[in-house]
């Protein structure tokens, strides 16, 4: 029922002369909180502090290093392998060059066989080294 | 692309896979030959004019293949199926690296 039926007293006059119901300390009061700072002035110097991270910093370069001469050597056995391979592929890129390069010349001299005074073939740079055919497409059966 | 290492009459496909599967002893084995062709090269850079010596790289290099293939059959399948896999990644296959040499050894 109402608060006035739960907390009456007797011989009560009014509602605001009920007894309080209130939350509060215990008697005698809370214990003292500390809030004062407490930093102790012990542990290490500034000097120690400085060695340490320069050694942590020197051992991690030292690492580095190590772990670079791993990956130099692994990059060095890659690069080895393709020089090893590089001329069996070269040779046969060239096979297959000078076989499509003859049916090409064949194919020019048949256009050109009645322009007059049209060496067939070749008629490329004067420098007198050989220079790979400039048509734009490396290979136009792959691309 | 055919993983395999062999075509239908049993010789190696020089593929990417097979090649560098086999690179360290080519290049062991068919020194000579490539350095010739690459001496040309530099000579001469026309295909015209090292087709011969080409020829030699060609015919030792697939000749080291079908040797290689028929001593270690096995070994060698493993590792050029490892490099196919792994898209000629040496530090991949270092286990089917060392059983192939330990069959075929270097020299």
């Amino acid at each position: 029922m109402t608060e006035a039926m739960i907390r009456k007293k007797a011989g009560m006059a009014s509602v605001k002369d009920m007894p309080l119901l209130q939350d509060g300390p215990p008697p005698g009061g809370f214990a003292p909180v500390r809030y004062a700072r407490r930093i102790s002035n012990t542990g290490p110097s500034a000097m120690a502090i400085f060695l340490t991270v320069s050694g942590a910093f020197a051992w991690g370069m030292y690492q580095v290093g190590q772990g670079n001469k791993i990956r130099r050597a692994l990059k060095e056995e890659k690069y080895a392998a393709r020089r090893a391979i590089l001329p069996i592929l070269q040779a046969e890129e060239d096979e297959r060059f000078v076989s499509e390069w003859k049916k090409y010349l064949d194919y020019e001299a048949d256009v050109m066989k009645d322009v007059p005074g049209w060496k067939v073939g070749e008629n490329v740079y004067n420098s007198g080294r050989w220079m790979p055919p400039a048509t734009g497409e490396l290979r136009p059966d792959v691309w | 692309m055919s993983s395999a290492a062999v075509d239908a009459t049993g010789n190696p496909i020089p593929t990417s896979a097979v090649l560098t599967a086999s690179a360290k002893h080519i290049g062991l084995r068919c020194m000579p030959e490539n350095v010739a062709f690459l001496k040309c090269k530099k000579n001469d850079p026309n295909p015209e004019k090292c087709l011969d010596k080409g020829r030699d790289v060609t015919r030792c290099v697939l000749g080291l293949l079908k040797d290689l293939h028929q001593k270690c059959q096995k070994e060698m399948d493993d590792y050029v199926g490892c490099m196919y896999y792994y898209t000629n990644e040496f530090d991949l296959c270092r286990k089917e690296q060392e059983a192939f040499e330990k069959v075929c050894p270097l020299k």
